[in-house]
This record gives structure tokens, sequence and C-alpha cells, in this order.
């Protein structure tokens, strides 16, 4: 979506055009769960937490100034949503876990349905990642964002979060080069 | 034969991963839940204007309180009040300094000032 075209929606959707906010939806919800998808491994808690994203943008759109494109703003509050589900998950698992002794492995929802063993591979491996580096990651390099707007999203300086990134990369590396697929061996 | 790992190649890889599949019905879920119009932007108007009226006051009160400018005074100042016997009444005569008359004072006048005889015909 170009900055014009940003520019437009934001003006629709302050004017109280009736299909704007349709609009926004349908142009940003894909990258808005494929975003929670990577960062919570649970296709259930990705559109739950995607459908919490675009309330909390209808109660703030008044309030966005437009100095960041309205992708990358979306992407700060899935982020933040994120973040707070799962300050909340993990005073509830610890509650759980001294109760029922141990937790349920989840199955990753992408990796099952992707094909290609290397894709598969690199999925898991970076899915295995801490949440930072992950999140770091796939705002980079599967969401497309700039330092600039990581930075936004993150509420980081650029320099720091291109640093973090790299750092990202490396632990990346550093896990594939320790598990090598089954076929490449 | 061992994946590529280095950074270029890395970071190719990541790039080119297939997105994960869209659940069915998230779409038309998300639309369900889309207001008619966007909320209205908050008022600020009472804000803008609190704030002008703050700033209005702000230059008045600096207007008023400004000091006025010292004008240099035509008239000397009137003498203080002497009170009957102050000693501050009159300067003591003997420590003025001596004040001694130009010695020599030419007149700036060259032509004779005497008034002409037939001026009073």
């Amino acid at each position: 979506m170009t900055k014009s075209d940003d520019q437009r929606l934001l003006y629709d959707l302050r004017a109280g055009r009736p299909d704007a906010c349709g609009e926004l939806v349908r142009k940003h919800y894909e990258a808005v769960y494929r975003f929670m998808v990577h960062l919570t491994r649970d296709v259930h808690r990705a559109e739950d937490l995607t459908q919490e994203t675009f309330a909390a943008a209808w109660e703030n759109i008044a309030a966005f100034q437009g100095r960041s494109a309205l992708a990358t703003w979306l992407h700060r509050i899935a982020y933040t949503k994120f973040i707070d589900a799962q300050r909340l998950e993990q005073r509830t698992i610890g509650l759980h876990e001294r109760l029922a002794g141990s937790p349920v492995a989840g199955v990753d929802p992408i990796t099952i349905v992707l094909a290609d063993d290397e894709a598969r591979h690199l999925n898991r491996i970076l899915h295995d990642l801490d949440v930072p580096e992950r999140t770091l990651l796939v705002l980079h390099y599967l969401q497309g964002l700039s330092y600039r707007d990581m930075a936004d999203v993150l509420g980081e300086p650029v320099g720091t979060v291109k640093w973090r990134t790299a750092e990202a990369l490396k632990s990346l590396r550093a896990l594939l080069g320790d598990e090598v697929p089954d076929h490449a061996s | 034969m061992h994946p590529d790992l280095s950074p270029d190649a890395l970071e190719g890889r990541l790039r080119s991963l297939p997105p994960p599949p869209m659940p069915d019905g998230l779409k038309a879920r998300l639309l369900a839940h889309v207001p008619a119009t966007a909320p209205a932007s908050r008022r600020r108007w009472p804000v803008w204007t609190g704030l002008a009226v703050a700033v209005a006051t702000a230059c008045l009160l600096a207007v008023l309180a400004w000091p006025r400018h010292h004008r240099p005074t035509l008239v000397p100042p009137a003498p203080e009040t002497i009170h009957e016997g102050s000693s501050q009444a009159y300067p003591d005569v003997a420590r003025l300094p001596a004040f001694s008359w130009p010695l020599e004072e030419s007149s700036p006048v060259r032509v004779s000032t005497a008034l002409p005889a037939d001026l009073f015909d």
C-alpha cells in the first residue's frame, strides 16, 4: 500500500466514510494475522489477537496522527496485544503448572503445512528462537518492515533495532548450524 | 549437501518462506465487528480554547507588568524636603570646591550692539 493510499484511507477514516473501516480490514488483516501466528505459534490465539488488534484500532483511530504508515501502526497494536496476552498467560501457566504438573506441548501450525523440508526446518528453528529475537526476524524478513518501522513498532531506537536484528540472525544461524536437516546429511 | 548458512543466503531464505495459510472465515468475522463509521475524533477544541486563553492572559500580564521606560527628565528633581534644624539643610560652604570664573572671556559679538538713535524716533 503506497503512502498516498495510506493518506487517502486515513482521510476517509477520519471523514467517517462508511466503508473505510472495512477497507482497512481488507487491506491489512492478513499481515496482522500472519504476524500473530509467527509470534504465538497458535492459530486460535492468533485469530483472537487479530480481532483484538482491530478492535483496539477502532478505539484509537481518531488519535492516530498518521506519522507512521497504517500497517506500522497496526503492527504496533498487534505487538502490544501479544505482549499483554503473553504476560497474562505466563501468570496463568504458572498456576496450571503448579496444579497439573506439566504444560502441554503444542504443534507448530505452520510447519505441518509447509511441503518443502528445508522451509519447514527453517520455520521450526525460527520458532525455537526466543520471542524477542523471533519478533525481530519476523518483522523484518517475513513482514517486510524497514528498521525505521520496526523501531516504531517496538518503541526502540533504529540503531538498536538494526543491531538486535543482526544478532537475532546470528542466533538463527547458530541454531541452524547445530541442527542439520535429515535430508541434507 | 549442507544448506548455505551465509547471512545473505539466510536472509533470502527467510524472505522466501511461504506465509501461513489464512483461516476460513477470519475476514468475515473481522468485518462483522467493523463499526459503520470510524469513531469521531475526540473533541480537542476545549483544550485549544483553554490554551489560547492562557496565552492571552499571559501576554496581558506581561504587558501590564512591563517596566516603563525611564525617559530623561527635563525638570530637575524636586529638592529634598528641608526640615528646620536639619544638618543637611545647607551644604558646608567651606567644603565646597573653589570655583573661579574664567579669567578671559572673549565676547562672541563682533559688531556693535549699540542701538541706533533713530530707532526711538
